[in-house]
């Protein structure tokens, strides 16, 4: 495997078709991270990549010294994303994301009003709690990346999971929900 | 399978999207179709005549200018001629 850094030089000094080692190498975190902010598909496909064509546009900016590559592709992602959410319309039942079916039915119903509270309470976290779970939770960053791509301090970082989880918690009483 | 359970296969699903093999082939589409505009000159003199010259009176203007220009050779070329004899006599 290429070091990163070498396949951005690559690809600074012309070798375009480069980059694409390094979409194959992130599209998942980032289609991921997307489509964790919205729940339509195809829009949040069409972000991801328009996230790899600021990526690609603004390449020669990235100083390996001040972060690591995934730091700084996340940031991207995250200042698309919210810039996408601040002219989103309301979320409707039919953009809600698909799941695929288990084979116990009731289990799967269970399970279904579980994850469907889960997605709507997440939808509804304030921005800035909401990326941070997103980035802790389903990205698996550490409180000192989520640090640098949000520009806060790590306790602030903390805080803020913490406050996330404890609204979650909160919305799923009522489905007696304990998450950790 | 109790509630950390359901909410830890939640995590998962969130995690990991459904793959989709043409994601790389579409970015660099984009990425290919953005250097290719990059390198499209600001003014393009072949449009710019094609749609001059699908014009109505493309073609009056054009006689009608080049026999102004060349009017306007022939006066500098006689002030010219009519100065330079003006400052031998």
């Amino acid at each position: 495997m290429c070091d990163e850094n070498e396949i951005i030089q690559l690809v600074l000094t012309g070798y375009t078709d480069r980059f694409r080692l390094i979409v194959e190498r992130y599209q998942n975190p980032v289609r991921s991270m997307v489509r964790n902010f919205f729940s339509n598909g195809n829009l949040s496909e069409d972000i991801a990549q328009e996230v790899f064509l600021a990526a690609y546009k603004n390449l020669s900016s990235f100083d390996q010294s001040r972060c690591t590559f995934s730091t700084w592709l996340f940031t991207i992602t995250k200042y698309k994303c919210i810039n996408v959410l601040r002219k989103k319309k309301p979320i409707t039942a039919e953009s809600l994301p698909e799941r695929a079916a288990t084979p116990n039915p009731t289990e799967n119903l269970e399970n279904e009003e579980f994850h469907a509270r889960l997605d709507t309470e997440l939808d509804n976290l304030p921005i800035k709690y909401k990326t941070i779970f997103i980035l802790a939770e389903f990205q698996n960053q550490t409180y000192q990346q989520i640090a640098q791509i949000e520009a806060i301090k790590i306790g602030t970082v903390r805080s803020r999971l913490h406050r996330a989880k404890q609204m979650l918690a909160h919305a799923l009483k009522d489905l007696q929900g304990d998450i950790r | 399978m109790n509630r950390q359970q359901i909410y830890d296969k939640w995590k998962q699903m969130r995690s990991s999207p459904p793959a989709d093999p043409d994601f790389a082939d579409n970015v660099m589409q984009k990425i290919t179709d953005f250097e290719a505009k990059k390198r499209t000159p600001l003014i393009n003199f072949d449009d710019l005549m094609e749609k001059f010259t699908a014009l109505r009176f493309a073609k009056p203007t054009i006689v009608v200018s080049g026999v102004i220009i060349g009017l306007i050779r022939g006066l500098i070329i006689l002030y010219t001629l009519f100065m330079q004899t003006a400052c031998v006599s």
